[in-house]
């Protein structure tokens, strides 16, 4: 161990909380974070990058602290650290600090174990966790958590969270690095400027950069939440380069250097061989014009090859050719991007392997370029002067649409020597329609009559997962569902779908229905709601301190024509009423006919994101939308 | 039946030594496989051509082992049922060798794809952990095939399913041992029987087959696990070692006892140290058992996943945390210190499985209970949420092993016995509901009082919340006690009136007191009001839907259901139509009513009085009586819909 590592080791030593009383503590703790079970008294990462020779070490040391107010903390004894090929944990040291009378005593934790992580949505994942317990936590015990961290490539060495799930009194992000090396540190999602940087020096000339967050309250996620990088203060850390004696040899200093590095990824593919083509020639004909020949590639692609997602190794970075993928009809997203540019280019037509972030990551490249930004891979193809961004991913996903997931997103389009940077548009709500119409007579309280749905765009792809099942019950109880409106006594009594399979159409359920016991008949009166669908209705937001997410904006169409039953006439015909805003609006309207009377009802979510002070403008449209959905028609025997 | 039985391998490797050669013969599939092209499966682009399970038992050298084999021919009609069966995991789990895998693709052009061995991996783990492949070519509209054969330690017991929410056209079980082995099955869901089909010099062999399995949806009100087609295996006979029937339930119960008795004085005195800390030192019977069971429930932790250490009580006193097995041994000391007469109580999940008393197979000896015969009660170990006398309702009215020690001369001797674990009646598990509705004087709004009281099951699972919720949470769950009703409740007070979170109250109702607005209830239609009284008693289950019913009635736990509204109609207003509040659905059993759902009311001056009673009063119910029950559920989401007329006079 060399001087410099002593050195920061003496820095560490620091955070080490200096001896106060139990008791002292718990009234601290108690008064600085009431209404807390617990709090994380500090949460800290020192990373240090030495230029040993050519080559640059990183080692980083993680520790975190807690503090537990509960009544009976044990529910939190159980911790994990993540293990993947990338972020190596080793090293790890954990105990429980017990308050006795004037001290606390201190109990290792003794069994660590280590296991696999299993998700459902990640095929292969070669990370594992380290899962362990802190013993004996009672009312105002501690926790201490040490390890050291090493990273594959300083390039992955990434992010900091300066919040979490609970208070945190002290979060500290240090980088410790020679002065060879330039780096940028970003803090991203601190509108209140909580974080605070300080620059020092080491005795023997060391620079130290440190980021410090104090008493942070804790974030209470909820259901639809943006992610918690789109959340919380979070500090982005890169190596822009370093000196090789008077050679500067560049990392990450720019979205062109972090191409460059990801071009090592794909330079090897690309090039289609022959089983492509000759797959190629199966699926177009050679009188197809551009776009006719990326249709039938992409849909070839989407129906014909399954997303399996790994997480192997630097495998996480690199596809597969094309004809492996072809051969093995299975692939993540990088495989299902390498088979559609293979089979494009073989084509003749101009594609390119491209790295986009979902949603989730809320960065654009220029913003941060590092590899923290993007999590998937998609296609990009020019046809016409049109760029096309092409997701197989998506199963059931239309030619033009780009999965929900990635819209709004930048996409770094991999030129070979070269990239480019597009963003993937939001699909309009004029485009993703559910529109419902139905036409019915009544009779003893019963309603019977017939319908139409049609869904476009993304109200199309979300319900094909739904209508395409494995047994046809499924499939007919989903249509139920959907279909469903004005009690849960409604019953589709036949339907026939349409479209489902053809990617280039709508889909249409034409069907016919009843609900029982649905209106009041009294005396010579019918009292009868035309609102059918009440989706949305007291869809009120409370309890809430998080933005809502929207996977993709829409409208919705119901229509409701009531055949008027014979010697009736209408005594009250509820107003119409309508309202819209930037994020919601909707209509009601009733309409006389000649011996009918028709209901439109349209609905539009605006939203990709609704602010959190967007939410009393919201509730109170909600109020003034359910109330005009509670509106009676009333229908009165004719004299 | 995790763990009881480390001891199995070292009995059973008695009497072996004639047989040292191994018998295994290496599974083969058809070479050139048959595409299948059945008649109209149209409306299940999903099913099982063949499913087989096959194991052949031996002794090698020393050891008792099986090799089983898992063979599955699928076919894939769309995406979505190819997805569902193109990834496999083989489950590594007292696997001592994987002998083989193989797999293929058929596309629907005839042409074959192999799996490419290379392809598989591993998710590694001490003791378990899983090989895992993809199915290579694979395509919608062909066939997915494949088999693995696992050498493993030879299971005494054991089950294999054979129906799914798919069909199988065709299912075949297998099994061959040495000739002095006996092994017994019993088939459930299904009239099958498994034959034995040879009795060699050598061998003996069994098999089960049948075709045609149709498909099982889950359905509500069912226990659909328990409900589906398997065999049940268990080894019975040696005849190596005697003519003695083999791993009964007394033998059992033996084994269980001697695991969960205290071996030695480190943890004689941890339980010394815990009861001491539970401050229970001079309690006794059932009341010093609730005091410290209320402590431990509210002070240590139940993780079941880390390792044979949390077994020990010792170690449950250091860490205050432990496994199943560790909190029975520390429950089973303690009713020995409180000088409480007890049974320790194996079963299982009845949603998963009936435990059938006729079949000693140890696979049913799941969870563990603590009986008290003289109070008639039971105690969970392991479900902090319940207090003595409540246990999860997934065990109640399951056949269990109950094990007693009595007293022979000076040794404590296990007696072993099998009984049904009783089912409480819908007076211990009720929400009820008292409810006070007025109007706002623009006629735009309810406003309510409610009484919420719930008792059993659900308060219990409302005070456990209550101790470990963070404030915030609390008051969550609490509103959602309100919204339950109406969903934009704008609640201006709400308190728990019976808040008692310590031993003795646990058993006590937990009741909630709230004033609100709503205009959830209302509906305009002119000049006339629209009352959803319906709405008031919150959303009801229904079953409206149903297709043919598959299985039998199976509910969560009996459970009542009263409520009281007190309606103040407003001035000048009258009701036209109260008669539709009247509805009574009602099944008998004998002079018993069982399930009930009856709403009756009175007007006196402005006030409209309803009174609703409902109640389930038997957990299962057969299948051809099914519509009975249905009725009566369905009762509860019609009133659910009722809405008065009121006119101004």
């Amino acid at each position: 161990m060399n001087k410099w590592v002593v050195g920061a080791l003496g820095l560490l030593n620091t955070f080490i909380v200096l001896a106060q009383k139990p008791e002292e503590d718990f009234a601290k703790y108690t008064s600085k974070f009431p209404g807390s079970n617990a709090v994380m008294t500090m949460d800290s990462e020192v990373i240090q990058l030495e230029l040993i020779g050519d080559s640059m070490v990183t080692t980083s040391k993680v520790r975190e602290e807690y503090y537990y107010m509960a009544d009976n903390p044990s529910g939190y004894s159980k911790d994990r650290v993540y293990n993947s090929s990338f972020m190596k944990a080793t090293d790890l040291e954990a105990f429980s600090l017990i308050p006795a009378k004037k001290k606390y005593s201190k109990i290792e934790v003794e069994d660590f174990k280590e296991s696999y992580e299993m998700e459902s949505f990640v095929f292969y994942d070669d990370g594992k966790e380290i899962t362990f317990s802190y013993p004996s936590l009672v009312t105002g015990s501690k926790s201490v958590l040490t390890y050291n961290r090493q990273y594959k490539d300083p390039r992955m060495i990434g992010m900091f969270f300066f919040q979490s799930y609970m208070p945190v009194e002290k979060a500290e992000y240090t980088i410790i690095y020679d002065s060879r090396i330039d780096i940028t540190v970003e803090i991203f999602n601190d509108p209140e400027n909580r974080i605070k940087i300080e620059r020092s020096t080491t005795d023997n000339g060391k620079s130290i950069l440190r980021c410090i967050g104090k008493d942070l309250p804790k974030v209470k996620f909820d259901a639809n939440s943006p992610s918690f990088q789109s959340l919380v203060p979070t500090a982005h850390f890169r190596i822009n380069s370093y000196k090789r004696g008077d050679e500067i040899v560049p990392v990450l200093r720019s979205v062109a250097d972090l191409h460059s590095w990801y071009q090592t990824f794909t330079h090897q593919v690309g090039t289609p061989d022959q089983a492509i083509v000759d797959m190629v020639k199966e699926v177009i004909e050679e009188s197809d014009l551009e776009y006719e020949r990326m249709r039938k590639i992409y849909y070839w692609v989407q129906e014909n090859v399954r997303y399996i997602a790994f997480e192997d190794g630097m495998r996480g970075f690199i596809p597969h050719a094309g004809s492996y993928v072809l051969e093995k009809r299975y692939g993540d997203c990088k495989d299902m991007s390498s088979i559609i540019v293979d089979m494009l280019r073989a084509a003749g037509l101009e594609a390119y392997h491209t790295w986009i972030g979902t949603r989730d990551i809320p960065y654009t490249y220029e913003e941060s370029p590092t590899p923290i930004v993007d999590n998937h891979m998609i296609a990009t193809c020019f046809v016409d002067g049109k760029e096309y961004f092409l997701d197989a991913t998506g199963s059931y996903t239309p030619l033009g649409l780009p999965t929900s997931m990635i819209q709004g997103k930048q996409a770094l389009v991999d030129m070979g020597d070269t990239y480019q940077l597009l963003e993937v548009p939001v699909i309009p709500a004029t485009e993703n329609i559910m529109s419902d119409s139905v036409f019915f007579t009544i009779e003893e309280g019963a309603v019977n009559g017939s319908g139409e749905v049609e869904l476009t765009g993304y109200a199309r792809v979300f319900n094909s997962y739904r209508l395409i099942k494995t047994n046809k019950k499924s499939v007919d109880d989903y249509v139920n569902r959907l279909l469903g409106k004005g009690s849960n006594k409604f019953t589709t009594t036949d339907y026939k779908l349409s479209g489902v399979n053809d990617l280039d159409s709508n889909i249409y359920i034409n069907y016919s229905f009843h609900i029982q016991d649905y209106y009041r008949q009294v005396g010579d009166k019918i009292y009868f709601n035309l609102v059918l669908d009440q989706t949305l209705m007291n869809g009120l937001i409370e309890n809430r301190e998080v933005p809502l997410e929207n996977e993709y904006l829409y409208t919705n169409e119901n229509v409701a024509v009531l055949d008027i039953p014979d010697g009736f006439e209408i005594e009250y015909l509820p107003e119409n009423v309508s309202e819209s805003s930037d994020f919601f609006s909707y209509s009601i309207a009733y309409e006389k006919q000649d011996g009918f009377v028709k209901a439109t009802k349209t609905f539009t979510m605006n939203y990709m994101e609704l602010e959190v002070d967007q939410f009393d403008e919201w509730n109170r449209i909600i109020k003034k939308y359910t109330r005009a959905c509670k509106n009676a028609l009333v229908l009165k025997k004719q004299d | 039946m995790i763990r009881l039985f480390s001891l199995m391998l070292v009995m059973m490797t008695v009497g072996h030594q004639l047989y040292s050669q191994s018998r295994y013969t290496a599974y083969k599939w058809e070479d050139n496989p048959k595409f299948v092209t059945p008649e109209d499966q149209g409306d299940t682009p999903l099913y099982a051509i063949y499913i087989g399970d096959h194991y052949q038992y031996d002794y090698e050298d020393g050891n008792f082992i099986v090799y089983k084999t898992t063979h599955r021919v699928y076919k894939v009609q769309n995406a979505e049922a190819l997805e569902r069966v193109n990834r496999i995991y083989i489950p590594l789990r007292s696997t001592l060798d994987l002998m083989a895998v193989q797999a293929r693709a058929i596309a629907p052009n005839g042409a074959v794809t192999l799996l490419d061995e290379n392809n598989i991996k591993e998710l590694e783990e001490e003791d378990s952990g899983y090989k895992i492949f993809a199915i290579e070519g694979a395509q919608s509209g062909g066939e997915i095939e494949y088999f693995y054969t696992q050498k493993m330690s030879g299971g005494v017991f054991g089950v294999e399913q054979f129906q799914y929410n798919y069909p199988i056209l065709e299912y075949e079980f297998s099994m061959s041992m040495p000739e002095n082995l006996e092994y017994e099955f019993r088939v459930r869901n299904d009239d099958g029987k498994v034959v034995q089909t040879d009795t060699t010099d050598t061998e003996n062999t069994y098999r089960f087959s049948t075709n045609k399995v149709p498909a099982l949806y889950s359905e509500s009100f069912s226990a659909y696990d328990a409900s589906l087609k398997r065999i049940d295996f268990k080894l019975a006979y040696n005849s190596a070692s005697g003519k003695k029937r083999m791993n009964t339930w007394g033998e059992a119960g033996m084994r269980v006892f001697s695991q969960l008795t205290i071996q030695d004085k480190d943890e004689a005195k941890a339980v010394a140290a815990i009861i001491k800390e539970t401050k229970q030192a001079e309690g006794s019977g059932l009341k010093g058992m609730k005091a410290a069971e209320h402590y431990i429930k509210t002070n240590f932790y139940f993780d079941d996943e880390i390792g044979p250490n949390a077994d020990r009580i010792d170690f449950i006193a250091k860490n205050k945390f432990g496994s199943a097995r560790g909190f029975t041994r520390l429950f089973v000391a303690m009713a020995g210190y409180f000088g409480l007469d007890y049974e320790v109580v194996l079963s299982c999940d009845r949603f998963k499985a009936n435990f059938d008393p006729d079949f000693d197979s140890w696979s049913y000896l799941d969870d563990f209970m603590i009986y008290f015969p003289t109070e008639g009660k039971y105690l969970s170990p392991t479900s902090f949420s319940f207090r003595v006398g409540t246990i999860p309702s997934s065990l109640i009215t399951n056949y269990g092993l109950f094990i007693r020690p009595e007293k022979v001369q000076d040794f404590i001797h296990p007696v072993s016995r099998t009984d049904q674990i009783p089912e409480p009646d819908y007076k211990s598990n009720f929400d009820n509901m008292f409810i006070d509705v007025s109007f706002t004087d623009d006629l735009s709004a309810n406003q309510i009082h409610l009484k919420r009281s719930f008792l059993g099951y659900s308060a219990q699972y409302y005070k456990a919340a209550e101790l470990y919720l963070e404030e915030e949470r609390k008051k969550e769950m609490l509103e959602e006690v309100v919204k339950f009703l109406a969903l934009d409740a704008a609640i201006d007070e709400l308190v728990v009136s019976e808040a008692d979170k310590t031993a003795s109250g646990w058993e006590g109702p937990f009741i909630v007191d709230s004033d609100f607005t709503t205009s959830g209830y209302l509906q305009n239609a002119g000049s006339t009001i629209l009352l959803e009284v319906g709405k008031m008693i919150g959303p009801q289950s229904e079953m409206y839907q149903e297709n043919t019913r598959q299985t039998e009635v199976c509910n969560q736990y009996n459970r009542g259901y009263y409520r009281e509204l007190n309606i103040t109609i407003p001035d000048g207003f009258v009701i036209e139509n109260p008669d539709d509040i009247n509805l009574k659905e009602e099944v008998k059993e004998g002079d018993d009513v069982i399930y009930v759902f009856d709403a009756t009311y009175e007007i006196s001056g402005n006030v409209l009085s309803i009174k609703i009673d409902e109640w389930y009063d038997r957990v299962y119910y057969p299948i051809e009586k099914f519509e009975e029950f249905r009725k009566v559920v369905n009762a509860a989401a019609d009133w659910n819909k009722v809405v008065l007329v009121m006119k101004e006079k």
